[in-house]
C-alpha cells in the first residue's frame, strides 16, 4: 500500500503556538500543518495522517470525547500518536487525566515549557511508531490477498477435479453382466486417472520450484528427441479431440545443456494446452529452430485464443484461475505457470501471443544453446525408448497394505505374463521376499508393523542384491528417494505405480539366471 | 418409449461416460459440447430432458433461455449438472452435484418422465 501519511497535525488554539510549533518541526524536516480545532482534525483522520500534537487546553472534556469516537474506529492495526502538550500556560490548571485517551491510542505527554529537542524527539518517535504500524498494516493485506488468493485456488482446484473424477466414477460403474468393463471406459479411466496424476505432479513441483528445491540434471540433449517424446505422449489426446499435430523440425541436432526430464515437462505442458484449447478439426504445430540467440521451441494453434487482456498474466498461477471456473477443460495454470518456472530455471525465456479471442495462440520458449565446451565435455545422450520388448516371465512380490492398489497391481502384473505373490504388511512381506526370493520386490514405505525402509534393509542384510527391490510411495520428493535408495532399494516409484514404469524396471535388471 | 435425452457438457470425457450411463438405461441419447450447438439440436429434435453443464450463469446460458421463451408444454426438462456452489444460482432447476454416480443420475432422470 503506498498511502503512509507522516503528515503531522498541530492543535494549539492559543496565540502563533501552532504556528511556531510547525515552523520548529520543519526544521527538522517533519512535515506538519496546522488544524484549528479537534473536530478538524477528526475529518483529517480519514485521509490518513502521522500523529497529532495537542496542547492540553485544546482538549476540553468534549473534544476528548469527539477525538475517542474517532479512534475507536480507528482499524486494528491503527493507533495514531496523540503529543499532548500538558501543563501551563496557566499555572492555576489542575493536573488532568488523559487515560480514556491512553486506552485506546498512543499517548505521549510533553510538560510545558517544551524544549524543542525534547518536541522533536518526541515527534521522531511517535512517527516511527506510525511506520511499524503502516508495516504491519501492509503486512496483514499482504496475507489477507493470499488468503484470498488460497480460496480462489482452492475453489478452482475443486473444480478441476469434479470433471475427471464424475467421469472416472460413472466409467466405473459401467460394467456389464459379468462384471468387465468395456475396453472404452477402462480407456477412459486410465486416460482421466493420468490426467488427475499429471495435475497432482504439476502441483508439488509448482511448490518445490517455488521452494527452490529442483535441481536440474543437465545434459547436452537434441531438442528434436525431446519433442518427439512429447508428441507421442500427446499424440493420443490430440486425436481423441480430432486435432491434427504438426512438427517442424530442422535436419541438424539442436543442442541444449538442459535437464531432459524438465524439458519434457515444459514441451509436454505447451502441447498438451494447446491441444486442450483447440476445438475439432484444429491444428497444433510444434516448430524447433536454432538460431544465434538460442534454441528456439514454438507451439502454435488455431483454437481458442487468448484475450488480450489475459496475455500477461497467461503465466500466473492465479490470473488464470481467476477466469477458469466454469471452464470444462480446466485452466487453472499450473501448467503454463510451471512452465514458466522452469523455463527460467534453464536461463531461458516463455512468451504468449495471440490475436484474440478465437484466433489462436502461440507460445515460445528459448533455452541457451549448448556452449562448444559443454557439447564436448558431455556426450549427448539418446532418449530411452519406452518399453517395447516383452520382458520375459518373473517372479514378483508385492507388500502393499491397500487393498485396491495391491490388486491391481498384482492383476496387470500377472496379465503381463508375471509369477505374482503379495502381502499386506511390512512383517508378512519380509517373510515372503525372504523365504521366495523373487526376481523383484514393489514394496509400499509406509506400511503398518514394519515400514518399507526396513524391509529393504532386512532383506539385503539377508539376501544381498539377489532381489531387485523397488520402493513404491506417495511421496515423489529428491529426499524421499535418496532415502529409500540409502535404506537399499535400487529404484523408486512414485504413486500412482504405473504397469509400464515397472516394465522398463524389469528390462533394465535381467532375469538372474541370464545375469552375466 | 425411451426419453430423448440430450446432454450439453465441455468436457468430453464426462460426456461420454453420461451418455453411456444413460443409454446403458435405454435413453435415447445425443451429447454435444456447447449450448450453442445445443440449441441448434432443440431446433430440430425433440427431447424430454436436458443435462446441461452450465458454462454461464444459468439464466444467462442460451440453452435456459431458449427454453424459457418457448411453450414449457413443448420444451424438455432442464436438469443441472454443475460444482457445489452453483445450486445458489440455479433457481429451481434440479441439480447434479459434480461428481455424480450412476444411482443419482438415474434416480434423477427418473423425476423427468
Amino acid at each position: 500500500m503506498s498511502d503512509r501519511s507522516d503528515l503531522l497535525l498541530v492543535i494549539a488554539p492559543i496565540g502563533r503556538d501552532a504556528v511556531t510549533i510547525c515552523e520548529q518541526l520543519a526544521r527538522a524536516r517533519i512535515r506538519a500543518e496546522v488544524c484549528k480545532t479537534v473536530g478538524d482534525a477528526c475529518e483529517r483522520l480519514q485521509d490518513g495522517i502521522g500523529g497529532i500534537v495537542i496542547t492540553e487546553e485544546a482538549l476540553p472534556p468534549d473534544a476528548m470525547n469527539e477525538l475517542i469516537a474517532v479512534l475507536v474506529k480507528q482499524p486494528p492495526w491503527s493507533e495514531i500518536p496523540l503529543i499532548i502538550l500538558s501543563g501551563a500556560p496557566s499555572l492555576d490548571m489542575k493536573p488532568r487525566s488523559f487515560e480514556s485517551l491512553r486506552r485506546r491510542t498512543n499517548v505521549t505527554l510533553v510538560d510545558r515549557p517544551v524544549r524543542v529537542n525534547s518536541l522533536i524527539s518526541a515527534v521522531q518517535s511517535a512517527l516511527r511508531a506510525r511506520e511499524r504500524q503502516y508495516d504491519i498494516r501492509d503486512l496483514m493485506a499482504q496475507l489477507e490477498e493470499r488468503i484470498h488468493e488460497r480460496d480462489r485456488f482452492l475453489a478452482v482446484l475443486g473444480h478441476e477435479l469434479r470433471n475427471p473424477l464424475g467421469a472416472i466414477l460413472l466409467a466405473a460403474q459401467m460394467r456389464d453382466d459379468d462384471e468387465r468393463l468395456a475396453e472404452e471406459h477402462a480407456q477412459l479411466i486410465e486416460r482421466q486417472s493420468r490426467h488427475l496424476t499429471r495435475l497432482v505432479n504439476d502441483l508439488l513441483d509448482l511448490s518445490r520450484v517455488a521452494a527452490g528445491k529442483i535441481v536440474l540434471k543437465r545434459q547436452v540433449i537434441d531438442l528434436r528427441d525431446v519433442a518427439a517424446q512429447s508428441i507421442a505422449v500427446i499424440k493420443p489426446m490430440a486425436d481423441k479431440q480430432h486435432v491434427q499435430l504438426r512438427t517442424d523440425y530442422p535436419h541438424h541436432a539442436v543442442l541444449v545443456n538442459a535437464d531432459p526430464v524438465r524439458v519434457d515437462q515444459i514441451v509436454t505442458n505447451l502441447l498438451s494446452n494447446a491441444v486442450k484449447y483447440t476445438p475439432e478439426g484444429g491444428h497444433v504445430t510444434m516448430a524447433i529452430e536454432e538460431q544465434q540467440d538460442g534454441a528456439f521451441v514454438e507451439v502454435t494453434d488455431d483454437g481458442v485464443g487468448v484475450a488480450p487482456e489475459r496475455i500477461d498474466g497467461i503465466f500466473e498461477l492465479f490470473a488464470q484461475a481467476e477466469n477458469a471456473i466454469g471452464r470444462a477443460q480446466g485452466g487453472m495454470g499450473i501448467g503454463l505457470a510451471l512452465v514458466r518456472n522452469l523455463v527460467q530455471l534453464h536461463g531461458g525465456t516463455v512468451n504468449a501471443k495471440s490475436d484474440g479471442v478465437g484466433k489462436g495462440s502461440e507460445f515460445t520458449v528459448v533455452l541457451p544453446l549448448a556452449t562448444p565446451e559443454e557439447r564436448a565435455e558431455s556426450p549427448r545422450v539418446e532418449p530411452v525408448a519406452p518399453a517395447t520388448m516383452q520382458p520375459s516371465r518373473r517372479s514378483i512380490v508385492i507388500v502393499e497394505d491397500n487393498n485396491d492398489v495391491r490388486d491391481l497391481l498384482r492383476l496387470k502384473l500377472r496379465r503381463l505374463g508375471h509369477e505374482v505373490k503379495d502381502a499386506r504388511d511390512g512383517i508378512e512381506g519380509l517373510s515372503m521376499l525372504l523365504s521366495e526370493r523373487p526376481d523383484l520386490a514393489l514394496v509400499d514405505l509406509g506400511l503398518p508393523g514394519m515400514d518399507g525402509f526396513a524391509v529393504a534393509r532386512q532383506v539385503r542384510q539377508q539376501l544381498g542384491h539377489d532381489v531387485v527391490l523397488v520402493a513404491v510411495s506417495g511421496f515423489g520428493q529428491p529426499d524421499d528417494k535418496r532415502r529409500a535408495l540409502d535404506a537399499g532399494f535400487d529404484e523408486h516409484i512414485t504413486k500412482p505405480a504405473d504397469v509400464h514404469d515397472i516394465e522398463n524396471i524389469l528390462q533394465r535388471f535381467p532375469p538372474r539366471n541370464t545375469a552375466a | 418409449m425411451s426419453p430423448n435425452v440430450l446432454v450439453v457438457e465441455e468436457h468430453a470425457d464426462l460426456r461420454s461416460a453420461v451418455v453411456s450411463a444413460l443409454k446403458r438405461e435405454h435413453y435415447v441419447c445425443d451429447g454435444v459440447r456447447s449450448s450453442d450447438e445445443a440449441v441448434a439440436m432443440l431446433r430440430d429434435h425433440h427431447y424430454a430432458a436436458v443435462l446441461l453443464a452450465p458454462l454461464l450463469p444459468v439464466n444467462e446460458d442460451p440453452v435456459v433461455r431458449y427454453v424459457l421463451a418457448h411453450d414449457p408444454a413443448e420444451m424438455p426438462t432442464v436438469i443441472l449438472m454443475a460444482d457445489p456452489g452453483a445450486p445458489e444460482s440455479a433457481g429451481n432447476y434440479a441439480t447434479l452435484v459434480k461428481p455424480f454416480n450412476r444411482e443419482q443420475l438415474i434416480a434423477e432422470m427418473a423425476k423427468t418422465h
